[in-house]
């Protein structure tokens, strides 16, 4: 018997001292690898946009490595690397590497030449955009206006789910020459250079397209890049290599390996082993430790992303305001912002339109944390008996701390918060069907346009649609969003947005949680990385110091 | 012996059946839709409802079943929803990976088990008995994400001696290995032991004694042999275990195994996928336990006899 307890004793013991070689971090690191993996398969997307923490020139009398292969991580695999397939950030930031587009957005969000070397508004649903005559694809072929009308019109015809050039018109696109490319809109639409700048229109071969056939090119595309597509190991990585003959200055690295790792903390540890350069996604709970860390540094850019909880304002509970607002007032979210989503990690979300945005307003009343004018909204709404909803949410550990949160602090104003935390795949069809009453959501304004974005999100015709999870309709904000896409002066537009937000705003659909950052984590030898707003890197500049 | 074999075989056809039943059944009660995961944001109703008719997601459960048993059949295991690819292809691609982890890991767990097993056995409640069983204790309570990352966090941050995540050659494999490998271990170590306590008190042990045979002889010829019919069976349902089950380490280590492949198929509703995958796994599983049984024959001359 004494030796039976010894055993256990000692196996105690082990058990324990096991885990304090692991110190703090096997717990944290694995809850966070769980948000991470699960808020970027949901219906999230992220970017950036501005720089609020950036490393990254050669400081004097560093020394240039000879090293020529950077290894980026990220957390999931696209199915497709083809323009047209699912819009996620992976794709977008590999195709970046591969494609070009006629125009790009410059540091300022601005759309700025590419492809096109310039161009020009006809009329006022009519576009001319001029070629480069020095571009070619990396199989060698000269690009031509061709190309650029088959990459177009592919999406019209494309049932991959891409629907970005909805406003234009199919019919419309003419190339009168080798170099000039015609452009049409369905309707005036002021977001046409915007939309351009999309990945979903990056320019691609019509020949090689049609040989290979839609799928295959999208396990082995062929673009006009700084980069050139070498192979792609299912599960594991994808690898590019330089285009020497891009037509702007060619890379410095020569080899850049994208790898797929799943697990949050596996890609952290992976970076500070030195197994990855450069870590895409990093929770905000490893955040500190790679800041910390003297072997890697934390580079950190303000987004164009909101996080928030949105009302289903079809739900018989929502439909009336008084509900909505008194939830508003019974949050604090400040307490929420600083422990789901990280204090230096994300910004107080003050309006649905992203502070870095153009159009952004600051000065909108908010709903201050009040209980007692929750209550009194309650009662007032008919619930002053209380009431029960139901949140549904993805189980990621960062909504699992904001569900209970949630209803400690609803449960003061008498409201039962049901938790009903789902899985990634069952969640997006049932939040596109409309049957949640309340979920968390985020939404990233891809495009840079808060016009486009708020119409996603908040017009009539887009309810039940991938951005529009609050589904409201209301007449009054539709009439501004209509009018929103088809004003083109930047200054009137800036005003519209304004005044749609002051209406959406006192419709209060979300509860505002934060303005999210895109928080990036890499070796302490990068130089030259430049975490430019869109999020499809430019990993031209890149290079290692000894 | 050929006979039992065919027999055996043939007797998986109806397992094989229940499996892909059973995984179809599952799928099409989850709810989620794969169509979702798979179009943008963007997607308007009259694409996905396009896409639902070009991935024949729009019939009856029966006519599913129906067509995907037919499809099974002429050995056509469908097309993955989101590369396009034949779900055979997507197999080849990673099953491999996991095999070769699944044997790299019982193979270490075999070397460890049966040492610890048969010294502990020989040695019994002595200080080295002691701490191999609660080592085996401790190897089979630790799970497998926790000790995955813990080995991450020592051997590959702290001394940087071995790569933390990746499939790209031998030292890629031990930390995956040893971490699925140690609950393995940790069963063959404990089923050897009291498989070899057993035999070692029979009569024909003290016999060898007698005749004067040295202890590692009566080890090695009298007595293992004899206690190796339970460590078989343990070793074949780890194997098993290890091939399909290894889907939390494959993640962390981010190999490229089928488990992995399944996980994230199952997130993106990829039905294909996922029951090309199952079946896969439950085909392996059944053809290691038809290996274990036909070992049994060669190991122990009683069950040979009985093949007669």
């Amino acid at each position: 018997m004494r030796r039976r307890i010894l055993s256990l004793t000692l196996a105690l013991c082990m058990g324990l001292s096991l885990a304090a070689c692991g110190g703090k971090t096997p717990p944290e690191t694995t809850a966070a690898s769980d948000q991470s993996l699960q808020e970027t398969t949901a219906e999230t997307k992220e970017a950036a946009a501005g720089v609020n923490k950036g490393p990254v020139a050669a400081s004097e009398g560093e020394q240039k490595s000879d090293r020529d292969t950077l290894i980026v991580a990220f957390d999931r695999e696209p199915a497709t690397l083809d323009p047209l397939g699912n819009n996620v950030v992976v794709k977008r930031m590999i195709d970046g590497s591969i494609f070009d587009t006629l125009l790009e957005f410059d540091e300022n969000l601005t759309p700025s030449p590419c492809l096109a070397e310039s161009w020009e508004q006809v009329d006022e649903r009519t576009w001319k955009f001029t070629l480069r005559k020095d571009v070619k694809f990396h199989n060698g072929d000269p690009l031509t206006s061709a190309d650029v009308l088959f990459s177009f019109k592919r999406v019209h015809d494309g049932t991959q789910g891409n629907n970005g050039a909805s406003q234009f018109d199919p019919e419309g696109y003419e190339t009168p020459d080798d170099y000039t490319f015609i452009l049409k809109t369905l309707e005036p639409w002021a977001f046409t250079e915007a939309q351009v700048c999309s990945e979903a229109l990056s320019i691609v071969p019509e020949k090689v397209v049609t040989d290979m056939g839609d799928d295959a090119f999208g396990r082995a595309p062929v673009g006009t890049g700084p980069y050139k597509f070498v192979s792609w190991t299912a599960g594991d990585n994808i690898t590019v290599e330089r285009n020497d003959d891009y037509w702007r200055e060619p890379s410095i690295l020569k080899t850049i390996k994208f790898r797929i790792i799943t697990e949050s903390a596996s890609r952290t540890i992976d970076l500070e082993s030195g197994g990855v350069d450069i870590t895409l996604g990093l929770p905000n709970t490893d955040a500190d430790r790679i800041d910390e860390n003297p072997d890697t540094q934390l580079i950190i850019s303000t987004g164009a992303t909101d996080r928030y909880i949105a009302f289903n304002c079809q739900k018989e509970v929502f439909k009336d305001k008084r509900v909505r607002q008194a939830l508003n007032y019974a949050t604090d979210k400040e307490a929420v912002r600083v422990v789901c989503y990280g204090e230096k990690t994300s910004d107080v979300m003050d309006s649905v339109v992203p502070n870095t945005l153009p159009g952004h307003i600051s000065d909108l009343p908010q709903y201050e944390y009040d209980i007692e004018k929750a209550k009194a909204l309650l009662t007032e709404a008919g619930y002053g008996d209380g009431l029960e909803v139901e949140f549904m949410y993805l189980a990621s550990s960062t909504n699992n701390m904001l569900a209970e949160l949630l209803q400690q602090m609803w449960g003061q104003v008498g409201v039962t918060l049901v938790l009903k935390p789902t899985e990634s795949g069952a969640l997006t069809s049932s939040l596109n069907k409309g049957e949640q009453e309340l979920c968390c959501a985020g939404t990233n304004f891809e495009i840079f346009e808060a016009g486009a974005g708020l119409y996603n999100m908040f017009h009539t015709e887009r309810m039940y649609s991938g951005s529009a999870r609050a589904n409201l309709s209301s007449p009054e904000v539709d009439e501004v969003l209509d009018e929103i896409v088809v004003t083109a002066d930047t200054d009137k537009r800036a005003e519209l947005v304004g005044e749609a937000q002051k209406l959406i705003h006192e419709e209060s659909p979300f509860i505002y949680l934060a303005f999210t950052k895109n928080i990036i984590g890499a070796s302490s030898k990068i130089r030259g990385f430049v975490p430019i707003p869109t999020a499809m890197y430019d990993f031209r500049s890149v290079y290692f110091v000894e | 012996m050929l006979k039992y074999t065919i027999r055996r075989l043939l007797m998986m056809i109806p397992v094989m059946l229940g499996v892909i039943v059973i995984v179809f059944t599952l799928l099409y009660i989850t709810p989620g839709d794969p169509v979702d995961t798979l179009l943008g944001d963007d997607a308007t109703p009259e694409m996905a409802e396009e896409l639902r008719e070009e991935l024949g997601l729009n019939g009856t459960y029966i006519e599913r079943l129906g067509k995907y048993l037919i499809n099974v059949a002429h050995g056509n295991l469908g097309i993955c929803y989101a590369t396009k690819q034949p779900v055979m292809d997507r197999i080849l691609q990673t099953f491999p990976n996991s095999l070769k982890l699944a044997g790299c890991s019982v193979l270490l767990a075999m070397v460890i088990g049966l040492t610890f097993g048969i010294v502990s056995a020989v040695k019994q409640y002595s200080v080295f008995d002691n701490i191999a069983m609660a080592l085996a204790m401790v190897g089979n309570a630790m799970p497998n994400f926790w000790q995955g990352l813990l080995l991450m966090l020592l051997f590959a941050l702290r001394w940087k001696l071995l790569p933390a995540s990746g499939f790209d050659g031998w030292k890629y494999m031990i930390l995956p290995a040893v971490t699925i490998g140690t609950s393995s271990a940790a069963a063959i170590a404990r089923m050897t032991r009291s498989s070899m306590l057993e035999v070692i008190r029979q009569d024909y042990i003290v016999t060898a004694e007698a005749k004067g045979q040295t202890e590692l002889k009566i080890i090695i010829c009298h007595a293992l042999k004899n206690a190796l019919i339970p460590v078989i069976t343990t070793v074949g349902i780890q194997f098993g275990h290890l091939l399909g089950g290894a889907v939390l380490t494959e993640s962390i280590f981010a190999v490229p195994g089928v488990g992995k492949m399944m996980v994230d198929a199952i997130k993106a509703r990829n039905y294909p996928v996922v029951q090309g995958g199952v079946l896969m796994v439950a085909l392996t599983f059944s053809l290691v336990n038809l290996a274990v049984d036909i070992l049994y024959a060669y190991v122990d001359p009683r069950i040979r006899s009985q093949y007669k």
